[in-house]
């Protein structure tokens, strides 16, 4: 089956940009933006990966890809070099599947991105011709956000934040994006089988999440589009004299399409309270309910 | 659905996956039967053990090990270990709690498949896996 047909949707990490079949999940990832992965696969195995690496400058790709393809000749046979939308690579036959993998620098973040495609069976050119013009930087925006778009959300950080820790379970997914000091914290998270477990009103769960730090809480219920959201902004203030203050907000709401319960916390300290959603914290989070797709019942 | 942060410098295409996985037959264990049900779905499953080699008179006199062991599963456990009837693929019982409970494939399938394997380490469930050429 061509899975060029497919509908796609944006995955967004660490500035790189790419279109992914909705059916494709990522199952492995990286946090390092100097090198790492994303792998997207479908109910079968791997398809898709997604590499970079950082270099100074422009490294002699074309010189990669033939030391490349000599070391895999033993595995692989026969592998032919290939040009895909002016995208540079090579393919071959692994065992049953057909493996293409292209690469490209991107000058304006510095990174060695290669796309390794994964095909059951035949080459697909269809999708690999769809796929690879998708490719690009998502630079921060003016206002100094930098923006990911992953696991079924849309987040907007502060672009000197980095991705500290990432969660990744099922029906439970949480990001944490840390400034260089202490209180900054940007938290996303987004819950499954919400009817299973949520047996109170949002509110009062959203107040129960909130840490003793948070102090002159002030809840708000608002709408956005057809979307009830629940607020709690705030102060941070720890106890202890020289612990770092700033500001709170959190924000929760279960959305109407997936039925996903969506969960935005900013703790913000003086250094970025320019860039502090005083709105509330859903100002810098999206659900995107296209990234679920839920099976048919056999 | 289960990411993991990539340490290794290995590719993730390995060939195979996990699809022979997934055309596996889990069937209740014919010795495994459930001895209570409450009312909010919780089932407690009861498994006989198997009597050790070395518990042989007189050191049996001594330690007595439980004749049964019991699983209590509650009630999203309780609907796999139904599903496990011996007519269903992995694949099957993936699809049908991924719909029941808004998961994606992959979220199920972790949650299933470690269900499976919790039950299989107790003994309460056994698995028929199809020849790999078939």
């Amino acid at each position: 089956m061509s899975s060029a047909s497919e509908k796609t949707t944006e995955w967004v990490w660490h500035q790189i940009g790419l279109q992914v079949p909705v059916a494709w999940e990522c199952l492995q990832y990286s946090r390092n933006p100097d090198v790492g992965r994303c792998a997207f696969a479908d109910r079968y195995g791997f398809r898709l990966e997604l590499n970079w690496r950082r270099f100074k400058s422009e490294p002699d790709f074309e010189r990669m890809l033939k030391d490349y393809a000599r070391s895999l000749e033993s595995s692989w046979g026969k592998v032919r070099s290939v040009t895909c939308r002016s995208w540079p690579g090579l393919t071959g036959k692994r065992g049953k599947e057909a493996v293409s993998r292209f690469g490209r620098y991107l000058h304006d973040i510095g990174l060695l991105v290669e796309l390794v495609f994964i095909h059951e069976d035949r080459r697909d050119k269809e999708l690999e011709a769809r796929l690879l013009p998708t490719v690009r930087v998502v630079a921060p925006d003016d206002a100094g956000y930098q923006q990911w778009r992953a696991f079924g959300m849309e987040m907007h950080v502060p672009a000197r934040f980095t991705i500290a820790q990432c969660v990744v379970e099922p029906a439970r997914i949480g990001l944490r994006f840390d400034g260089a000091r202490r209180p900054d914290r940007w938290i996303f998270r987004r819950y499954g089988m919400v009817d299973s477990w949520l047996k109170q009103p949002l509110r009062d769960w959203l107040a129960q999440q909130a840490d003793a730090e948070v102090r002159d809480i002030r809840p708000e219920s608002t709408t956005r589009g057809s979307i009830g959201i629940e607020r709690l902004n705030g102060r941070w203030k720890p106890r202890g004299l020289l612990l770092p203050r700033g500001q709170f907000a959190s924000s929760a709401w279960v959305d109407p399409e997936d039925k996903r319960l969506y969960q935005a916390i900013c703790i913000t300290g003086k250094r970025h309270q320019a860039q502090h959603p005083n709105g509330g914290a859903d100002e810098m989070m999206k659900s995107c309910p296209e990234f679920l797709v839920i099976p048919k019942i056999r | 659905m289960s990411a993991k942060s990539v340490k290794r410098k290995t590719t993730a295409s390995v060939t195979g996956g996990w699809e022979q996985m997934l055309k596996a037959v889990p069937m209740p264990n014919e010795a495994a039967r459930v001895t209570s049900e409450d009312l909010n779905g919780t089932i407690t499953v009861t498994v006989p053990t198997r009597a050790k080699r070395f518990l042989f008179p007189p050191i049996s006199w001594v330690i007595r090990p439980p004749k049964e062991r019991q699983a209590v599963l509650d009630p999203l456990g309780a609907t796999i270990w139904r599903a496990c009837n011996g007519n269903r693929t992995v694949e099957e019982i993936v699809d049908n709690f991924a719909f029941q409970h808004r998961l994606s494939f992959h979220e199920s399938r972790v949650s299933v498949t470690s269900y499976i394997k919790a039950l299989l380490q107790r003994g309460a469930l056994a698995v028929a896996v199809p020849d790999r050429e078939a």
